[in-house]
């Protein structure tokens, strides 16, 4: 018993040396105690001022909150229990919405509707492309409102919400009554031009997109197409593995796209041999982010189509969510895209082979005309030269 | 042999996990640490900093997410007139608040693609004005960061940094690079001029110290042209100092009770105004920039007959502010009183509405995010103004 309680003692004093000092070690060297004394540095400085009320655990959530946005990237970003929740809930479509795509106008900060997408409750109540939202369910909004106006403007299917609009080309304020549904539109939209020229939109890239796409193709060859004009403006991306089929549908091998981490390791993704060749011109503007950015770089790169508009947004990382023990997440951007001949897309975009600007009064309307649009007229100008009509 | 060892090895194994135990409960139990209670979870932020610090696709520093937590730390509040400033923003506001000016010398707007920023305004006596830098120039990089909406986070950091840096400019179409420093600049808070019918146009950009002083010289002078009617434009003015707040209010109100302000003992302060009032009619031009505690001003004047506001809502954040410098240079702006009119409506909870609301023109917001300057004849509001005094 005199053996046993004094190798126990021994073996605890070690024990606790060891441990306390890793612990310890731990602690000072990720700065908890400076961390802690600046805190309550801030903590005593608040309490003695300020004059409104405090929240402990709104105030330890944006410690959290804060320090992942601490690395400065506007995509990486904490989610509390609740909001991660919320995100779950709307990612699995439980709510509808109105149809429109929304993006932040920084010239005014505004929230402006990038596009109305066809049979949508939104198109059928008269909203346009380029109209400003400026209030939902009477709670006004402004460009520092993003996050929240789709909180608003999204509920149950059924349901009715009041949509505020200021329209610029027209210089009026309206106020729709939209009813929520469920909204599936055709991401891909095309017809017969003059000169044998098929014209392709492209407005997102979904699940059916490759498959539209060809099927679209296909169409347009029998109609006598002769070269395809394939339209990614106002594009704000989608899915990655879709955009890999249709630049492999258009190249017979090499690098589709590289993908590159903190590990400086880098994936290249391949085209298999078999692909379309029909002359091909691009259409894209700033707002062709993304996946857009992937199909434009890749065919830019091995010269397979030419690009005419304006450089594209610049939006090439890829994010990954982190589920926490105790029900928040971590949104984490994880990787960004190269295009073939080593472009980082993020921050950069893909500048066109012929840059083609639309005047600023142009830029304001819903919808322009061929004799309007001068990004279309030079790409139809670029791929008659290609096809040598 | 074997008896003897057996208390040894349990004396051994119940040390272990005594110790384990022990080492458990302390971390377990914050109040038994070292350190101070903690408002957070430690295990949680060593979690989030390793996933952040290995997952995140570039090199991070473990010193911007400490700052960030800071800031995030304050932001929970959910108080926008309330926030921490790191050691650099510190230095900055402190200086701003004397009423200089830090940094290249330029003032922008995005343009109209969001992948070129337009100067709007070059600050005399400025590094970028020595630079040859003018209204109308295009930026598009920033030491080779493009000037793109994908980039707004360092675009903005570099934009307001104090450090040096090279900017792509594009001049009359040819792209040049300049490199730029920042230096603190004294600027004018007040901009004035005699417009038709005898108006005088009085724009404020920024009330620190000694504004309403230069105010109140700036109305003698154009008072002698003739002015006897008034636009006092106070749509991009924000971050007042109160105390100018109050002499404006004084500046605009006759001699009686103007406003009030209540701390957080409750205790109440009122404002009384002792100078004249201005003479003339009066329109005061505002817009969402229109923020702070300048505020006040307008609910002030809110049910005077001969004053006028005209424009959109104001933000809607007035509150009086104090700045609390910290010993490592770090700063706290925050919210310390509340403002309430003379019939105890609270002042700048909600935006302000204008009494006649005017939006801005399309066609001037597209010139200006197009060449950096408007006419002032497509500024409809100040149009809108001119028409309500003649």
């Amino acid at each position: 018993m005199k053996k046993f309680c004094s190798y126990m003692a021994v073996s605890f004093l070690l024990s606790i040396c060891f441990m306390g000092w890793t612990v310890k070690s731990m602690e000072s060297s990720s700065g908890i105690d400076e961390i802690n004394d600046k805190l309550s540095m801030l903590r005593d400085t608040i309490d003695e001022y300020y004059i409104g009320e405090i929240d402990d655990g709104k105030l330890e959530e944006g410690i959290y909150r804060g320090f992942v946005a601490g690395v400065g990237d506007p995509y990486t970003s904490y989610y509390t229990p609740k909001e991660f929740a919320d995100f779950m809930e709307s990612a699995s479509g439980v709510y509808a919405g109105i149809g429109v795509q929304m993006t932040i106008d920084k010239t005014d900060n505004s929230i402006s509707i990038v596009e109305v997408f066809p049979g949508s409750p939104a198109e059928i109540s008269g909203l346009l492309p380029k109209d400003k939202i400026i209030g939902a369910d009477g709670t006004t909004l402004n460009g520092d409102d993003f996050s929240l106006a789709p909180e608003l403007i999204k509920g149950p299917e059924g349901t009715d919400v009041v949509v505020t609009i200021y329209r610029p080309s027209e210089e009026t304020t309206y106020d729709f009554v939209i009813t929520r549904q469920n909204v599936i539109y055709p991401s891909v939209e095309y017809e017969m031009m003059d000169n044998n020229i098929g014209y392709m939109e492209l407005r997102s890239f979904e699940e059916l997109t490759y498959s539209q796409l060809v099927e679209g193709i296909e169409i347009l060859e029998s109609q006598g197409a002769k070269g395809l004009i394939i339209d990614l403006r106002n594009n704000p991306g989608g899915l990655l593995h879709i955009t890999e089929q249709i630049v492999d549908e258009f190249i017979p091998d090499g690098i589709i796209v590289s993908t590159k981490d903190n590990s400086k390791e880098i994936v290249d993704s391949m085209a298999s041999s078999d692909y379309n060749d029909i002359p091909l011109v691009i259409l894209v503007n700033e707002q062709s982010a993304s996946a857009s950015e992937v199909l434009s770089g890749a065919l830019k790169d091995h010269g397979r189509a030419k690009l005419v508009g304006t450089r594209t947004f610049g939006k090439g990382i890829v994010q990954s969510i982190l589920p926490m023990v105790d029900g928040s997440a971590i949104k984490v951007t994880t990787s960004e895209y190269y295009t073939p001949s080593g472009i980082c897309i993020q921050g950069t975009g893909i500048e066109p082979d012929y840059l083609v600007e639309l005047p600023a009064e142009l830029m304001i309307l819903p919808n322009l005309t061929f004799e309007e649009d001068l990004q279309l007229q030079k790409a139809v100008e670029v791929l008659i030269e290609e096809i040598g009509l | 042999m074997v008896r003897e060892m057996i208390p040894r090895l349990l004396g051994l194994m119940t040390g272990i996990v005594l110790a384990v135990i022990l080492i458990l409960v302390y971390l377990l139990t914050p109040q038994l640490g070292l350190a101070t209670v903690e408002v957070y979870d430690r295990n949680k932020l060593i979690i989030l900093d390793q996933v952040v610090g290995y997952q995140y696709f570039k090199q991070s520093d473990y010193e911007d997410r400490v700052e960030g937590l800071y800031s995030g730390y304050v932001s929970g509040l959910e108080d926008s007139t309330t926030m921490y400033f790191t050691a650099e923003e510190a230095a900055k506001w402190l200086a701003e608040d004397k009423g200089k000016y830090v940094g290249t010398g330029i003032k922008f707007t995005w343009g109209i693609t969001n992948q070129y920023l337009v100067v709007t305004e070059v600050l005399n006596n400025s590094p970028a004005e020595a630079a040859g830098i003018q209204v109308g120039d295009r930026i598009t990089a920033i030491d080779g960061v493009f000037a793109m909406m994908s980039n707004e986070l360092d675009i903005y950091e570099k934009l307001t940094s104090t450090s040096d840096a090279v900017y792509t400019v594009i001049k009359d179409g040819i792209e040049t690079d300049i490199a730029l420093f920042s230096a603190e600049i004294e600027t004018d808070a007040v901009n004035s001029m005699l417009l038709q019918n005898n108006i005088g146009y009085l724009e404020l950009a920024s009330l620190n110290e000694g504004a309403v002083e230069e105010i109140y010289s700036h109305i003698d002078n154009l008072e002698t042209q003739g002015a006897n009617k008034w636009i006092i434009d106070m749509r991009y003015l924000s971050n007042a100092d109160f105390q100018e707040t109050i002499l404006l209010t004084d500046l605009l109100t006759d001699a009686g009770p103007m406003f009030l302000s209540v701390d957080k003992e409750g205790e109440t302060t009122e404002y009384n105004s002792v100078n004249e009032k201005i003479n003339g009619q009066v329109v005061i031009l505002t817009n969402a920039s229109t923020s702070g505690n300048v505020e006040a001003v307008i609910a002030t004047v809110k049910d005077d007959e001969s004053i006028t506001t005209i424009g959109t809502n104001t933000k809607g954040n007035a509150k009086v502010q104090e700045f609390i410098q910290l010993s490592d240079g770090s700063g706290l702006l925050i919210a310390t009183e509340n403002l309430y009119t003379t019939d105890e409506r609270e002042i700048g909870s909600e935006p302000m509405e204008p009494e006649i609301l005017v939006e801005l023109d399309v066609a001037y917001t597209l010139k200006l995010v197009t060449e950096g300057v408007s006419d002032k004849e497509l500024d409809n509001q100040l149009i809108a103004a001119i028409e309500h005094l003649s």
